[in-house]
């Protein structure tokens, strides 16, 4: 079963405001609302053409009538989680996909709780009453089809979509449509003749093993109906990380290489304070860029020595973009990503004292943050980025 | 899986300017508060109703914050634990 909320931060606003619902409203950041972007539209304002990522000076040309909203990430994220902590008693394997999205594996549960229509149609009922907003529901035989089948209806939807149907019901939908077909797959699938769903099940296992190798496989899968290579199995809470990153689309074009090392070394630090929390230290580190227009670059570099110091992750960091073409000169930026890998639990044992005494004085921050809030001491580097 | 410490509204250099304090009449009842009415801008607001509530733990403090309406407008006022605060962050 797959829960895909409706527009959530935009209905979380309308039930937080009540003068809001069912007008068209507008979510975004906290900068100047000219120079930011729509996090979020509700319904309505969707139905007038404004979409997330959309530049809020353009979703006021579309609808000047618009009501914007100031982004209120900690109000969202508690409401995820306690959505999240409400779904629990429906299934021993639920699982938290985004901050609007959740998974439930409804193996064997009819027997205690009936059919899974009847306990989505349950849970659709709970999430309005206690939150206020409302949750499309997909329910399949497997993952990719009940995401799919999520977002058949929205909003407010309730869709089964039986193995034996999945042929009939999807038959017309676009393969770019599809979960896990991104623009370049769907543009490969076009040139053969494939636009649809009904046109993927006129090629055979050994066609697309031939032209698309591993996703091959899956697409043929997917064209008969069946899943399971390519979204990640269930994972336990308690699954140990593999890898540890953050990457942020700026509502701006950076150019100045300061402030662009300002926001990676925010990145770092966040990246420094999370593998710290979990026990962890990475070797491997994966930098990326993005250029409006202009795709992105990417590196990464294996490091001898693990570490989650943060201001060890950004000289890292800035050593593997002295490896890209043209580093940071000249460089526009949109949006970046810093990723540690190759995760070893942290080892107190440090041979040279310059090395203890920077461990005490992480220590030390990461204490005072704990007890006085996050960021409370933070790198100087980082002070000019201002809320966007 | 969902990682809820990606929060870069808690990373960012803070705003200089805190929140307004404000005086709150309020009930704690069975481990939960509830705003019934708060001196703000000169005014008495009687809290007709709490429209939204959540938490959010900054450091060693909990903040319990509510969206409430006096009937006209709506406002964001939050309450913490250690400081024993109240105080109003925006006024819709």
């Amino acid at each position: 079963m797959h829960i895909d909320m409706d527009a959530f931060f935009a209905s979380i606003e309308q039930a937080s405001d009540p003068r809001l619902r069912g007008k068209p409203v507008i979510v975004g950041g906290k900068a100047n609302k000219q120079r930011t972007v729509v996090c979020a539209a509700s319904y309505e304002a969707k139905r007038m053409g404004i979409d997330s990522a959309m530049s809020v000076a353009e979703a006021f040309r579309i609808c000047p009538q618009a009501e914007f909203v100031v982004a209120d990430t900690a109000k969202y994220i508690f409401t995820s989680h306690a959505i999240f902590d409400m779904l629990k008693p429906y299934s021993p394997r639920v699982e938290q996909a985004s901050v609007d999205e959740f998974w439930l594996d409804m193996t064997g549960t009819e027997r205690f709780l009936g059919p899974a229509a009847e306990v989505a149609r349950a849970i659709k009922e709970r999430i309005r009453s206690e939150f206020g907003v409302t949750a499309s529901v997909g329910i399949s035989s497997s993952r990719l089809f009940a995401k799919i089948a999520s977002k058949l209806k929205k909003p407010d939807g309730l869709v089964v979509l039986d193995k034996g149907d999945i042929a009939e019901t999807l038959r017309d939908m676009p393969v770019g449509k599809i979960t896990g077909i991104g623009r370049s797959t769907r543009e490969r699938l076009n040139g053969f003749g494939i636009f649809v769903y009904s046109d993927m099940a006129r090629f055979g296992m050994d066609f697309y093993r031939d032209k698309f190798g591993k996703l091959g496989l899956w697409l043929y899968g997917v064209s008969r109906g069946e899943d399971g290579l390519f979204i990640p199995s269930w994972q336990g809470e308690e699954a140990p990380p593999k890898s540890v990153g953050h990457s942020y689309t700026l509502p701006y074009n950076a150019h100045n290489p300061e402030l662009i090392e300002a926001w990676l070394r925010l990145l770092c630090e966040m990246v420094a304070s999370r593998l710290r929390s979990l026990g962890l230290e990475g070797r491997c580190l994966h930098v990326f860029l993005r250029q409006p227009d202009m795709g992105f670059v990417a590196k990464q570099k294996m490091f001898g020595v693990p570490t989650s110091d943060g201001a060890e992750i950004f000289l890292r960091a800035m050593a593997v973009i002295s490896c890209m073409p043209r580093g940071l000169k000249g460089f526009r930026l949109r949006a970046l990503g810093v990723c540690a890998s190759v995760l070893t639990p942290a080892c107190g044992s440090r041979l040279l004292e310059a090395d203890i005494k920077r461990r005490e004085l992480i220590k030390s921050v990461d204490e005072i943050n704990g007890r006085f809030g996050e960021w409370t001491v933070y790198p100087a580097r980082v002070s000019g980025i201002r809320p966007t | 899986m969902f990682n809820p410490n990606a929060r870069w509204d808690r990373k960012l250099p803070r705003d200089d300017n805190p929140d307004e304090k404000i005086s709150v009449e309020a009930s704690f009842s069975n481990g939960a508060v509830a705003p019934r009415r708060f001196l703000y801008a000169g005014t008495v607001h009687q809290v007709k109703e709490i429209t939204f509530r959540w938490k959010e733990r900054v450091g060693a403090e909990q903040f319990y914050y509510f969206n409430v309406t006096d009937g006209t407008d709506v406002y964001k006022i939050y309450f913490g634990d250690k400081s024993l605060v109240w105080r109003i962050s925006r006024v819709e």
